[in-house]
């Protein structure tokens, strides 16, 4: 069984998510471990096999370049979007900081998620799938109580940990919810619990540690990379 | 130092020049795999000591040294069919290109399988990417903003179902069996 370390380089690597330093030790396994390099090369096969049957492709990728007309048509939506939450923006900058103005733009809670944890899937999430429901449901309080519950169960700790964090800035109680986005080691939710403990750290006025987590994001791909560099180029 | 590493897409690319490459000249799949590791540790090794700086294409520079040692192994496979009067099998390019079709297929059904146990969402994403619509297509049909949520939704799902095929028993039985 290949260490977890070595599985969160492979995962990092093959997200384009390695830190400089993460870099070097992937570097160092790569030049020596050969069960590295052999789990490398299983990973990006499946990956491949997934991207010709499943996948976007690269073409559609650059889609949007291709059609000027999509183009223009977005940046006069955008112009109009800027327009309104410029006007919002100057109307709530008469009573709100700075800090708390970009946690309220850019807080929204998570989307939806599929139920399954990472360790073993569908064993032992009664109670992790009630707290989600609850989540979803807004009802936080219920839905901390029933993920700490869940906590006790090691093989949901990420999701669990994630989901207690949330919950918890649900009901706006910032400082939990940093300590149970603290708590979660594994890298499947990275992208989720660096976002949102970046949140929690900005709602909270430390903003050195804020920079810190969305600085962490900003080589990502997707809307917490693009939205990672509006925030540290503003708050810095 | 290092500031700069290749990516999964050169990995990518190079595993498709590799695996045609040793499959065209008498190799099998775990061939594949072997010249893989061996290419990639070799190339790993020489960017650890800059013994080499990474070019535009370093796909084709790692390709050159798999071609090498592809050539080495079956020089030592001809060494050993003289001397031990053992007969190499030769396998007909037709057989290993139905043999990776099949290998490819198996991932395909284990792929398939994980995909139930995802979010209704994730499966409709990949049920229409799989029938050929595009982001902007699919965006309509789910009702979501734009292309580029489905973008971002595809990229969440995938990581998902790449966990539960890497923890699925059927898909580790079958790369220690391949």
């Amino acid at each position: 069984m290949m260490p977890k370390k070595s599985n969160n380089l492979i995962s990092g690597f093959l997200s384009g998510n390695l830190s400089k330093k993460n870099k070097t030790r992937f570097l160092k396994k790569a030049s020596t471990d050969r069960d590295f390099v052999k789990k490398l090369v299983r990973e990006v096969d499946l990956d491949e096999v997934f991207e010709d049957e499943f996948g976007l492709g690269k073409d559609e990728d650059g889609e949007l370049e291709k059609h000027i007309p999509v183009r223009i048509r977005f940046l006069f939506s955008f112009l109009a979007a800027a327009i309104f939450i410029g006007a919002i923006v100057v109307s709530v900058s008469l009573i709100d900081t700075k800090e708390s103005r970009l946690f309220n733009k850019y807080y929204h809670p998570i989307e939806d998620s599929n139920l399954v944890s990472r360790g073993e899937p569908n064993s032992g999430i009664t109670e992790v799938r009630i707290g989600l429901l609850l989540y979803y449901q807004e009802n936080y309080i219920e839905a901390i109580r029933h993920l700490n519950n869940a906590a006790s169960d090691t093989n949901n700790l990420e999701i669990v940990n994630l989901y207690l964090g949330l919950s918890y800035m649900g009901v706006e109680n910032y400082e939990q919810a940093i300590g149970a986005f603290q708590t979660n080691k594994d890298d499947f939710y990275a992208l989720e619990i660096k976002w949102y403990l970046g949140l929690c750290y900005l709602k909270t006025g430390q903003i050195n540690k804020a920079v810190t987590s969305f600085e962490l994001l900003t080589s990502s791909k997707g809307e917490f990379g693009k939205d990672s560099r509006t925030l540290v180029r503003k708050l810095r | 130092m290092h500031e700069e590493l290749i990516d999964k897409d050169t990995i990518s690319k190079l595993l498709r020049l590799v695996r045609l490459y040793v499959l065209k000249n008498s190799g099998s799949i775990q061939d594949v795999e072997d010249v893989m590791q061996d290419g990639l540790l070799t190339f790993f090794q020489k960017y650890a000591k800059k013994e080499l700086v990474i070019s535009e294409k370093p796909e084709y520079y790692i390709f050159s040294i798999c071609k090498y040692i592809w050539l080495k192994e079956l020089e030592k496979r001809k060494r050993i069919q003289l001397s031990g009067n053992y007969l190499v099998e030769e396998i007909e390019d037709s057989d290993c290109m139905i043999k990776e079709k099949e290998r490819k297929e198996k991932i395909i059904e284990i792929l398939e399988i994980n995909i139930k146990l995802l979010s209704t969402k994730c499966q409709k994403v990949f049920d229409l990417r799989r029938d050929g619509l595009t982001c902007k297509e699919i965006a309509e049909v789910l009702q979501l903003k734009n292309d580029q949520m489905v973008k971002d939704k595809h990229y969440r799902c995938k990581q998902r179902l790449l966990e539960l095929v890497k923890q699925d028993k059927a898909y580790r039985d079958f790369i220690n069996d391949a």
